[in-house]
C-alpha cells in the first residue's frame, strides 16, 4: 500500500516537474526565438476555411514585400520577421492567435485579419493590450468606429457598396434589386450601405440573406425568379458567391450580378465557371491592366513567386508591410510609436493605390468597378 | 461522407483513376473506416456495457477527429471534384434539375430498392434485422452480432459515402460539409421510425418538403428551424415515427 501511494505521489511530482520544465521551456524559447537583430511584425491571417483565398493573397504579398525590404539598409542587418499564426478563417482562433502574438511573442503591431468578424473580435484586445491592429482586406464599416489603435488600408465596404450602387443605378439604368448576403458582419455591412444607396437613389430592394457557409441556395433563387427583378447583388465570401453564381446558371436564372469585394478571387472564377462571366464587381484601385512602373514590378514579381496574378489584397498587404518598414526606418518601433506615425502617413503612394489613415485608421481610395470577362476581372470601361 | 468526398478526390484528381472506380474506392474507404470504428471503438464500449450517453460522446470524437484530419491533410478551403462546365440544368415541370441531381435521385432509388431487398430475402440481411431487434437472443441462436453489426457499418458506412460523393459533386466539399447532411438524415431516421426503410423514405420527403416550403414561403434561415420544429413535435405525439417501431437509448 505504501509503495503504491509512493507510486502515485512519483507521479504527481513527476507531472508537476514536467509542466514546470515545459513552461520553462517555452519561457527560453520564446527568448532564443527573438534575437534583438530582427523586427518582428505579427501577422493573424485565414490561411485555412471560408477565407483562404484572400488570407493566402494576403500572405504573399507580405511576404514578397518582406522579401524585397530585408534586402535594403537598415533592414538587411535587422531582418524584418512575420510571426504568421492561421485564423483558421474563425473569429475565436483569430483571438487566440492575437493574443498569443502579444503575450508570447510581444509583438507590437499585428497585419493582416482579412475577415471583419476577426478584426472585430479582436479589436477590444488591441485597444487593452495597445498593440496596433492592421487590417489589409476587411469590409465591414464598423472597423471605423473600432478604436484608436485600428487602422485600414482599404476603403470600406460602405464606399465600395455604394459606389456600385451608384453604378447600377446611373450607368446601368436598373432600378429594382435583390441583395443576397451573408449573416456575417461583412455581409451585412455591404448589405446596408447598398440598401441605403439604392433607397436614396429611389430604387427598391428585395433582401435574401443566408447563413454563413451555406452550400444550397437553390431555394432562394427560385424565390428570386418570381420577384422579377433585373440585377442582383451579391454580399458575402468567394465560396459562396461562387454557388450562387453557379447555380443559377443552373436554374436558368440570369440577371445581372454585381458583387462586393469578396467577388474578387480565383476560387469565384473555379468554382462558378462560365457562369461567372459578366460578373460586375467593387474593388480597390489596384489595377492589374496598369501602365504605373511600381505597380508593374510588383505584378511581375508577384506572378514569378506565385504563378499567379495578385489582387487588391495582395497589393494592400504588400503597402502594409512597406508602410510599416518605413515606421521602423524611423527609430520608431513601439505600439504607440508606430500607432501615432500611421495617424501621420498621409501621401503613402503604394501598390494599392494612395495611403492617407484619417483620424478613425481609415483610407479614402477611389473605387474601381471590374468585370469578369473570359475568367478575368478586367476594369469596366 | 466527408472521407469518401476526399477520397474520391484524390481518386479522381491526383491519382487520375477513372471515374467509376474512383467512386467505388471512395465507397469502399468509407466502409474501411466505418469497420474500423466499430471494431476499435464502438466493439469495445459495447464490451463494457457503456450508456449511450458514451456511445454519443464517442461518435461526436470521432467526427471530430476525422474531420481534423482532412483538414489537416486536405486545408478547410472548399474542394471541386465535379469540374464539368456549369450548363443550365433539364426543365421538368418547370423546375430545373442538374444531371448530377439525376443521378442522384438514380442512385437513391436503385440503393434504395438494393438495401430493402437485401435486409428482406437475404440471410445477412434477415440477421441484420434479429440483431438489431435482440442482438442477445441472437447470440443464444449461434448468429454472432459483433460480426452482424460489422457488415452492417460497412454498408452504412458505403452507403453514407455514396452520398458523400453524389452531394460534393453537385455543392462541392469542405471538410465539415456532411455534418448538416447526417443531422437531417438522423432526424428523417426518428421521423420514419426504427427499423422501417419506407418510414424513412417518408421521413426524409416529409424533412426535404418542409425545408422547401419554409424557404420558399418563409425565408431559407428557417430551413433548419422547421426541421428540429418536426422532430421535436415527432417526439411529443408520435415518439416512434410513422413506423411506430419502438426506438431503444442506444439507437437515439
Amino acid at each position: 500500500m505504501k509503495i503504491n501511494l509512493s507510486v502515485k505521489n512519483g507521479a504527481s511530482v513527476l507531472i508537476i516537474v514536467s509542466f514546470i520544465f515545459l513552461f520553462s521551456g517555452c519561457y527560453v524559447n520564446n527568448k532564443k526565438t527573438h534575437p534583438d537583430h530582427n523586427i518582428d511584425i505579427g501577422v493573424v491571417l485565414s490561411l485555412t476555411g471560408k477565407g483562404a483565398t484572400y488570407g493566402i493573397n494576403a500572405k504573399n504579398g507580405m511576404l514578397l514585400a518582406v522579401e524585397e525590404i530585408n534586402k535594403l539598409p537598415p533592414f538587411n542587418k535587422n531582418n524584418i520577421v512575420l510571426i504568421v499564426e492561421d485564423s483558421n478563417s474563425s473569429a475565436s482562433v483569430a483571438l487566440n492567435a492575437f493574443n498569443k502574438l502579444i503575450e508570447i511573442n510581444h509583438v507590437p503591431v499585428a497585419v493582416g485579419f482579412v475577415l471583419s468578424d476577426e478584426v472585430l473580435t479582436c479589436a477590444p484586445v488591441a485597444e487593452k493590450k495597445k498593440t496596433v491592429l492592421f487590417t489589409t482586406a476587411a469590409g465591414s464599416d464598423k472597423i471605423k468606429d473600432a478604436g484608436d489603435y485600428i487602422f485600414r488600408n482599404r476603403e470600406s465596404g460602405d464606399v465600395q457598396a455604394k459606389a456600385i450602387g451608384n453604378f447600377a443605378i446611373n450607368k446601368l439604368g436598373y432600378k429594382n434589386f435583390a441583395v443576397i448576403y451573408s449573416n456575417s458582419a461583412n455581409g451585412m455591412s455591404y448589405k446596408d450601405a447598398f440598401v441605403k444607396c439604392v433607397n436614396d437613389l429611389g430604387g427598391s430592394v428585395v433582401l435574401f440573406p443566408y447563413n454563413e457557409g451555406n452550400l444550397n441556395y437553390r431555394p432562394i433563387i427560385d424565390k428570386l425568379k418570381k420577384t422579377k427583378v433585373s440585377a442582383v447583388y451579391l454580399a458575402g465570401l468567394d465560396v459562396e458567391l461562387g454557388q450562387i453564381l453557379k447555380q443559377s446558371k443552373e436554374q436558368n436564372y440570369s440577371p445581372q450580378f454585381l458583387a462586393s469585394a469578396g467577388g474578387i478571387s480565383t476560387k469565384l472564377l473555379e468554382i462558378a465557371g462560365d457562369a461567372s462571366e459578366g460578373l460586375i464587381c467593387g474593388s480597390s484601385p489596384f489595377d492589374i491592366s496598369t501602365s504605373n512602373q511600381k505597380t508593374k514590378h510588383f505584378i511581375a514579381s508577384y506572378y514569378a513567386h506565385y504563378k499567379q496574378n495578385p489582387d487588391f489584397i495582395s497589393a494592400n498587404s504588400y503597402d502594409a508591410i512597406y508602410i510599416l518598414a518605413n515606421i521602423y526606418k524611423q527609430g520608431k518601433f513601439t505600439s504607440a510609436q508606430i500607432k501615432n506615425s500611421l495617424y501621420k502617413i498621409k501621401d503613402f503612394d503604394g501598390v494599392g493605390g494612395v495611403t492617407i489613415f484619417d483620424s478613425n485608421g481609415e483610407v479614402t481610395k477611389p473605387i474601381s468597378i471590374v468585370r469578369v470577362v473570359s475568367k478575368k476581372y478586367i476594369p469596366y470601361k | 461522407m466527408a472521407i469518401s468526398a476526399y477520397t474520391f478526390f484524390v481518386f479522381y484528381f491526383i491519382l487520375a483513376v477513372p471515374l467509376a472506380l474512383a467512386f467505388i474506392g471512395g465507397a469502399i474507404i468509407a466502409a474501411v473506416v466505418g469497420v474500423l470504428c466499430e471494431s476499435i471503438i464502438y466493439k469495445q464500449m459495447r464490451k463494457r456495457k457503456l450508456t449511450s450517453l458514451a456511445y454519443l460522446i464517442a461518435s461526436l470524437g470521432i467526427y471530430i477527429i476525422l474531420q481534423n484530419a482532412i483538414s489537416l491533410y486536405f486545408g478547410d478551403d472548399a474542394k471541386i471534384i465535379n469540374n464539368s462546365e456549369v450548363v443550365v440544368g433539364h426543365q421538368i415541370f418547370g423546375a430545373y434539375i442538374t444531371t448530377i441531381q439525376v443521378v442522384t435521385i438514380c442512385f437513391s432509388l436503385a440503393l434504395f430498392i438494393g438495401v430493402n431487398i437485401f435486409l428482406c430475402f437475404s440471410d445477412t440481411g434477415k440477421s441484420i434485422r434479429a440483431v438489431s431487434s435482440n442482438s442477445a437472443l441472437c447470440n443464444i441462436y449461434g448468429i454472432s452480432s459483433n460480426r452482424i453489426i460489422l457488415i452492417a457499418f460497412a454498408i452504412g458506412s458505403a452507403l453514407a459515402g455514396v452520398a458523400g460523393i453524389l452531394s460534393a459533386m453537385d455543392t462541392n466539399m469542405t471538410p465539415t460539409f456532411g455534418f448538416n447532411l447526417l443531422l437531417y438524415g438522423v432526424v428523417a431516421m426518428i421521423i420514419g421510425g426504427i427499423g422501417s426503410t419506407r418510414g424513412l423514405l417518408a421521413g426524409s420527403l416529409l424533412v426535404a418538403t418542409a425545408q422547401h416550403l419554409a424557404a420558399f414561403y418563409l425565408d431559407t434561415k428557417w430551413m433548419d428551424a422547421v426541421t428540429y420544429i418536426i422532430l421535436i413535435l415527432f417526439l411529443i405525439w408520435k415518439p416512434l415515427g410513422f413506423s411506430g417501431n419502438r426506438l431503444k437509448k442506444v439507437e437515439v
